[in-house]
């Protein structure tokens, strides 16, 4: 069907636009290599010295640790937590299961500023402001969301008599799930996952409000940085970062082929 | 093995009881199918057997075990899904190992027993294979071998053949019937192909609305239907209103007919079936055959069988079914014709309000 | 039936961790909002007042930081629509063979971290950034432009985060409308524009209210993109909020400020799921 093909000016805005998608990224990556600390097209000079001072910088260091450890646990956490409780929405053992799930989805819709200040205050109140746990719980708030959301959607996509099937067969509820819908879920619990995983790393507005001298994660360092102007290890740790992005992305895709369910 | 008894077995959902105080008796060995329309509660009660819905009320047994609170892990049944519902990240040899892993069982002995199930159904060396490389039908057997491997004191099938295309279902029955022989496990076998039910059954049960129509061998369910329903269900029949005249049955003024149906209380309003098949154009000399004069209104060629509409009395019609190749295969409508049906074939039931 | 107990054990730990870390605390939110805070000497035990919301509308300061917001967010909606539906259209009715790295180019973006995206525009659009040194070489300019710490920056920056969502809000859309009413639309003689303003667009209509509901709900709550690019003297709602807790702990100004746009959110997000539904009807 030639008749509605885009038109040339259409296609050609097109391409300007996902160009212009590109070109924060490209900059970030360069100017992280330029030997001057503005950045000028073309760079003049190539160093990696800035990577090094990234990389031996202790703040960062202990930044990245921190960002790290909270996107993991919050995410293990919110895999846990989340799983269980979409499936027994998804298989109606409650009553109201769309309220439920409103509910579930809720901190999603809240800005997160609001959740952040919202938090600041009670977790003052309780005594816990500035500890880990508080702020562990407040990234399994914010990423519960993804993993109930991929839960529910690849929980429709499996045939659920196979799990009766299984029953019939001698297992109990749990064994039932753990050896039948668990494996045929994973795909899309790796998407939500991964989702979970890059909400909890790049979040800034509940975790500047919760966050310690010592829980710094890195995306805080960094936007606390640039308040003192523009230092190209700040471009070389944001490099870093887009690396490892990718080479996540690169590998979740190799072993789980998860892309159909994003 | 054992026997499988239902006792006053109820079904509620808020609303609507989808099975109505049901009781059922099978023995041990026994193959019964539950037949009925969608909606009549076939399926519930295949489910309530299984474990995978809690009756509203009633008691199910196993043996003489109390099943009815028991979970279906716990019960020792075997359930072969319309759907197959095979595991599809796992092997066939591990499909069919599933239940036998459950129980404990690994090694030399689970794999010899893997084996023997997989022969039974005729899928001997398939154990590597996954389920999505397996046609429709090898799949269904490895949904029975899964089944069977464990050694269920019950087998439980819920309208397994429905997905399959006609030949192959054909094929199928041939092999459950077999298997089923073979292994001697109580079977229920929950069917809406009334066709299915009288060849593979030992005995069928005719359901509508969650009530138990008729529960008999096939023979008798096909002569000597209990209710209305189950003779309209069953093959294909013409269905007249009439009245009990004088020990026989009286379609108008003019046209009565003798039939071997319970034929007591004059005036008492019944409905008449005759199954096309059993309505004979040939004159077969015989006293005791009921004549019934007509003229062809309608001729409908099908194949091998061909169908007229012939009409009778007054303002009546009956549907008679024959060959194509015999001799009737040809009549042209307008042209007269005699109708033989036996006093056997005439069968005479309590009158229904709208079936 | 037996599994309502399995359904509980199943459900409640979320439901605790959702109740004490997020539901509770939102609540608590309010009464703060009513408190009297003096500077200085901090939150008045017991007070009541209504200022701080009154203070919203009335204060001239607090205006103009509410107008510039939701004058932001429908600013950069236009855009991302605008720039969005070419893009959207580019993937769905281009070439087949297209489709998937275009995708993963729109994509890519998203997965970044979002500091390090409003990063990279502070490296183009500072004064002494990429974007002003390339017009000065080429002559087009002899000082630098103000490209940051005004609506110029922010908008840009902001338009650039959010354009993904709407790209692949849009993108649902346009799958959803089938090519056959395009092409009865051509044979009944329809020009190619006229095929777009009259079948095209208005079946994609409830795509393209979805994603400017998303585009400007999250633009109005958006923090670190307008500190980074705006400064801190370039307030929005949510960079407001943040000083206020921060800064001047007054908070409880910074709850009523919240609390608004919390509900600004809700409603907003209501109002349009209840016109998408009447629309869907009548598409």
């Amino acid at each position: 069907m030639n008749d509605q093909r885009p038109t040339l000016p259409v296609t050609t805005i097109a391409l300007l636009v996902v160009v212009f998608l590109q070109i924060p990224v490209i900059v970030v990556v360069l100017a992280s290599f330029s030997e001057t600390s503005y950045l000028t097209i073309p760079p003049q000079g190539l160093t990696l010295k800035w990577f090094e001072a990234v990389l031996t910088d202790s703040a960062y260091l202990g930044a990245i640790r921190n960002s790290l450890v909270l996107a993991i646990g919050a995410t293990a956490i919110s895999l846990v937590l989340g799983v269980a409780a979409s499936y027994a929405l998804f298989r109606r053992m409650l009553p109201g299961s769309e309220a439920l799930t409103a509910l579930l989805m809720s901190p999603l819709i809240i800005p997160s500023v609001v959740i952040g200040v919202a938090l600041l205050q009670y977790f003052t109140l309780v005594g816990v402001r500035g500890g880990f746990v508080a702020l562990l719980l407040a990234h399994v708030v914010i990423t519960v969301p993804y993993i109930v959301r991929s839960a529910l959607a690849s929980l429709s996509g499996i045939d659920l008599s196979v799990e009766e099937a299984a029953r019939c067969l001698g297992a109990d509820g749990f064994t039932a799930f753990r050896l039948v819908t668990l494996p045929l879920i994973k795909p899309g619990l790796v998407a939500g996952a991964l989702f979970s995983f890059v909400t909890s790393m790049e979040n800034v507005p509940v975790t500047i409000f919760l966050a310690g001298p010592r829980q710094t994660t890195l995306p805080i360092l960094i936007f606390t940085s640039v308040e003192m102007g523009v230092d190209p290890s700040v471009a070389a740790v944001s490099t870093l970062l887009i690396i490892a992005t990718v080479l996540v992305l690169f590998f979740a895709e190799r072993w789980t082929g998860f892309h159909r369910f994003v | 093995m054992s026997n499988l008894t239902l006792d006053h077995v109820v079904k509620r959902y808020s609303s609507v009881t989808v099975v109505k105080d049901v009781s059922l008796a099978i023995d041990e060995g026994e193959f019964v199918s539950l037949l009925g329309p969608s909606g009549c509660g076939k399926t519930t009660i295949l489910r309530m057997v299984a474990g995978l819905i809690d009756p509203s009320g009633g008691t199910i047994r196993i043996g003489d075990r109390d099943v009815t609170r028991l979970p279906p892990n716990k019960r020792n049944i075997g359930l072969v899904f319309q759907s197959y519902a095979l595991f599809p990240h796992l092997t066939v040899h591990e499909n069919v190992a599933f239940g036998l892993r459950r129980k404990g069982q690994s090694g030399a002995a689970l794999d010899a027993r893997v084996g023997e199930a997989l022969a039974m159904v005729r899928l001997a060396g398939y154990g590597e294979r996954y389920p999505r490389q397996l046609s429709g039908g090898q799949q269904q057997r490895v949904a029975m071998a899964r089944a069977i491997a464990p050694r269920p004191n019950v087998l439980l099938f819920d309208e397994p053949l429905s997905n399959l295309d006609a030949k192959l279902r054909d094929e199928m029955q041939i092999e459950l019937k077999r298997l089923q022989r073979e292994l001697g496990i109580t079977t229920l076998f929950v069917t809406h192909d009334q066709a299915e039910a009288l060849s593979l059954s030992d005995r069928v049960c005719v359901m509508q609305d969650g009530v138990i129509q008729q529960f008999a061998e096939p023979e008798t369910i096909y002569r000597r239907p209990a209710t209305a329903f189950v003779a309209s269900f069953i093959g294909k029949p013409n269905r007249l209103a009439g009245t009990i005249r004088g020990g026989r049955v009286a379609l108008d003024e003019q046209l009565d007919l003798r039939s071997e149906s319970d034929l007591s209380g004059d005036g008492r309003p019944v409905d008449v079936f005759i199954r096309q098949e059993a309505i004979s154009l040939a004159a077969r000399g015989d006293e005791n055959v009921n004549r019934i004069a007509g003229t062809v209104a309608l001729r409908s060629f099908s194949g091998p069988q061909v169908k007229y509409v012939v009409r009778i009395g007054s303002d009546r019609e009956l549907v008679v079914e024959a060959p194509s190749t015999g001799p009737f295969g040809d009549l042209a409508p307008g042209q007269p014709v005699m109708l033989e049906v036996r006093p056997q074939d005439v069968l005479v039931l309590p009158r229904e309000i709208a079936l | 039936m037996r599994s309502w107990r399995t359904g509980i054990l199943l459900f409640s730990p979320l439901l605790l961790v959702l109740a004490s870390a997020f539901i509770v605390p939102l609540i608590l939110l309010a009464p703060t909002s009513f408190r009297e805070y003096q500077p200085g000497m901090g939150i008045v035990a017991g007070s009541f007042t209504l200022q701080n919301y009154v203070r919203i509308v009335a204060d001239d300061f607090y205006r103009e930081v509410v107008l510039r917001t939701l004058g932001l967010g429908v600013g950069v909606t236009v855009a991302c629509l605008l720039l969005g539906y070419p893009v959207a259209y580019l993937i769905v009715r281009g070439r087949p063979g297209w489709r998937l790295p275009l995708t993963l180019l729109v994509i890519f973006p998203l997965m970044l971290n979002l500091v390090v995206r409003s990063f990279g525009w502070i490296v183009l659009l500072t004064s002494r950034g990429v974007v002003n040194n390339l017009l000065i070489d080429v002559g087009l300019i002899e000082a630098p432009l103000k490209l940051m710490f005004n609506v110029t920056g922010v908008t840009i920056g902001l338009t650039h985060i959010y354009l993904p969502f709407m790209v692949l809000m849009l993108v649902a859309a346009l799958q959803n409308v089938p090519r056959d009413l395009e092409a009865a639309a051509a044979t009944l003689g329809s020009s190619r524009f006229h095929v777009f303003r009259a079948v095209t667009l208005p079946l994609t209509a409830p795509g393209i209210i979805a994603g400017s509901i998303l585009v400007f709900v999250l633009t109005i709550s958006a923090l670190v993109t307008p500190r980074m690019l705006g400064g801190p003297t370039y307030q929005v709602m949510a960079t407001l909020v943040y000083d206020e807790y921060m800064q001047l702990l007054d908070w409880p100004s910074g709850s009523a400020l919240s609390f608004a746009l919390a509900l600004a959110t809700l409603l907003i997000i209501w109002i349009s799921s209840r016109m998408t539904r009447r629309w869907a009807g009548l598409a």
